[in-house]
């Protein structure tokens, strides 16, 4: 596949990278909607998270004595950390913005230079907390993190390619010919969906909504940040949760626009796909209660085996 | 159609996988359930392709017998003694699992290196159906409740009968019928054993 840039792709690229950005938010407020309908709730507005964000942009940032560069540098870093690698996903366009540096590894490496920030954050403020949520994000992290690196390297050596979006170019001209694997596809859906919740820190696992010391993971490492970082620390979970969603969408039935007439059909698709997804983590998040915290590892070492059959199929060439 | 074959022949392995990763024996059963309805569709595509009548019954007896009267069967007699979960194993979860993947890629390694004819639906059939047939041994020896060793045992017959219906092109039909008529008596048997530990709690090792 070409990968070299023109001013038309290019221009696309910009357009399809800031849709996936302003929808974020979007899919993260559905959640949260839908869990409220699910328990009998009147709900809140979908669009609430965009209020959220407007409100938190508009206050001052209050910072502990103890802080030094690394409270002020580093939700930055995590937010471009994660738009860049939402700016590599193909959601509906294949020349995505960053398309030429999709490279597998640098995916999975740039998500954990994210972990790095943000758990160094929560350590330099000071507070007893920050350390607590720290040290539990990087439990998972080390957990689930084999299994990004394995689903990556499935799709690679099935496919022979190591760029995301030459994969999915295969995979999508492939699945409609229907040379396509069923079952590498299907399973790594299974353990993608493990490693969502538990790097979104969603209910199994941890969650999002509390603030209560036993559980709290994610909101802990965050729990000093105030004004403009808690806004910029908030928007940079709801992309990651959007490109963890967007990979599933792309695995689970790539539609891919090639020329500009085909974006409103594929754009439509993913909105569609994507509020699938976000209706089957609401259903996961109802009906389950959260995890004791040592009973996570079973729970990933599930979705890491998982991967590695998933692995074990593409070697030998279904 | 191959497509869909490799599908339910993996689906097989994973259930086998989730079963060592979970102490839960009524999920346990439910996924053994599931397990032998995977089996049972593909015993369905093997007898679409190769056009054999003698598996489109086979395929039906597997849906009685499988997948109905024997998890009926062991959940009533979990009604009957009243537990819910594994309490001490001999290994641990994610130990469990972690294990269950390096035989898959034992018998990965195994495979490649036995099998050189071609099978109905390709090799992997083979490291699948030996994948499973070790994780239920392995269920068997580091569970120490006797329903999970059941379980481990049932998972055993379905990777038999998985490697079975792939080379062979299916079992003479008398053979099948005897050998589900075998599993159903041996699981009535140990469910009327499990009921004897429970009332006279003997001390015998084993758990009910």
């Amino acid at each position: 596949m070409d990968i070299s840039l023109n001013y038309e792709k290019l221009l696309l690229g910009i357009l399809q990278f800031i849709i996936i950005i302003a929808l974020a938010p979007f899919f993260a407020g559905l959640i949260h909607k839908l869990k409220q309908n699910f328990r009998g709730q009147k709900g809140i507005n979908m669009f609430q998270f965009y209020f959220n964000f407007g409100k938190l942009l508009r206050k001052g940032v209050v910072l502990s004595d103890e802080a030094s560069y690394i409270s002020i540098i580093s939700p930055y870093i995590i937010l471009s950390v994660y738009l860049i690698v939402l700016g590599m996903m193909p959601a509906f366009y294949i020349y995505s913005l960053f398309s030429r540096l999709s490279d597998i590894i640098v995916i999975v490496y740039t998500l954990g230079a994210g972990v790095f920030f943000l758990t160094l954050y929560s350590l330099d403020q000071g507070s007893p907390f920050g350390g607590l949520g720290g040290e539990r994000e990087w439990f998972f992290t080390m957990l689930s993190e084999p299994s990004l690196i394995f689903i990556f390297i499935t799709l690679a050596i099935y496919s022979r390619k190591g760029m995301l979006v030459s994969i999915f170019d295969f995979i999508q001209k492939n699945a409609l010919g229907g040379h396509f694997s069923i079952a590498i596809p299907f399973i790594l859906l299974i353990s993608l969906f493990i490693l969502g919740l538990s790097e979104n820190a969603r209910i199994p696992i941890d969650n999002p909504e509390t603030h209560l010391e036993l559980t709290m993971i994610h909101e802990a490492i965050i729990l000093e940040a105030s004004g403009k970082y808690l806004g910029i620390f908030e928007y940079s979970s709801y992309i990651k949760l959007s490109i963890f969603l967007t990979l599933m969408s792309l695995i689970i039935f790539p539609y891919i626009a090639y020329t500009p007439i085909d974006i409103p059909l594929a754009l439509g698709l993913y909105i569609f796909k994507m509020a699938m997804f976000c209706f089957m983590i609401s259903i996961v998040e109802s009906l389950n209660p959260k995890m004791r915290l040592f009973r996570a590892p079973n729970l990933l070492s599930i979705a890491f085996i998982i991967s590695l059959i998933a692995m074990i199929l593409s070697i030998r060439g279904v | 159609m191959v497509r869909l074959a490799e599908l339910f022949s993996v689906l097989i392995l994973i259930s086998a996988v989730l079963n060592a990763g979970s102490p839960f024996i009524k999920f346990g059963i439910k996924l053994y359930s599931f397990q032998s309805l995977m089996l049972a569709l593909y015993t369905l595509m093997v007898a679409l392709y190769s056009n054999t009548s003698a598996l489109y019954l086979s395929f039906l007896f597997i849906i009685l017998f499988k997948v109905v009267i024997i998890p009926y069967f062991l959940f009533n007699t979990l009604k009957r003694v009243e537990i819910k979960r594994e309490i001490d194993l001999a290994l641990g979860i994610p130990e469990s699992v972690l294990f269950a993947g390096s035989l898959t890629l034992l018998s990965n390694i195994i495979a490649e290196r036995v099998i050189k004819t071609t099978v109905t639906f390709g090799s992997l059939i083979f490291t699948i159906s030996l994948a499973t047939f070790l994780i239920g041994a392995m269920l068997m020896i580091t569970r120490k409740t006797l329903f999970s060793q059941i379980i481990g045992f049932l998972t055993i017959d379905n990777a038999i009968f998985l490697a079975g219906n792939s080379f062979t092109h299916g079992m003479p039909l008398l053979v099948e019928f005897g050998v589900l008529f075998d599993l159903l008596a041996a699981v009535l048997i140990l469910s009327l054993i499990i009921i004897h530990i429970k009332k006279s709690s003997l001390k015998t090792g084993l758990r009910s």
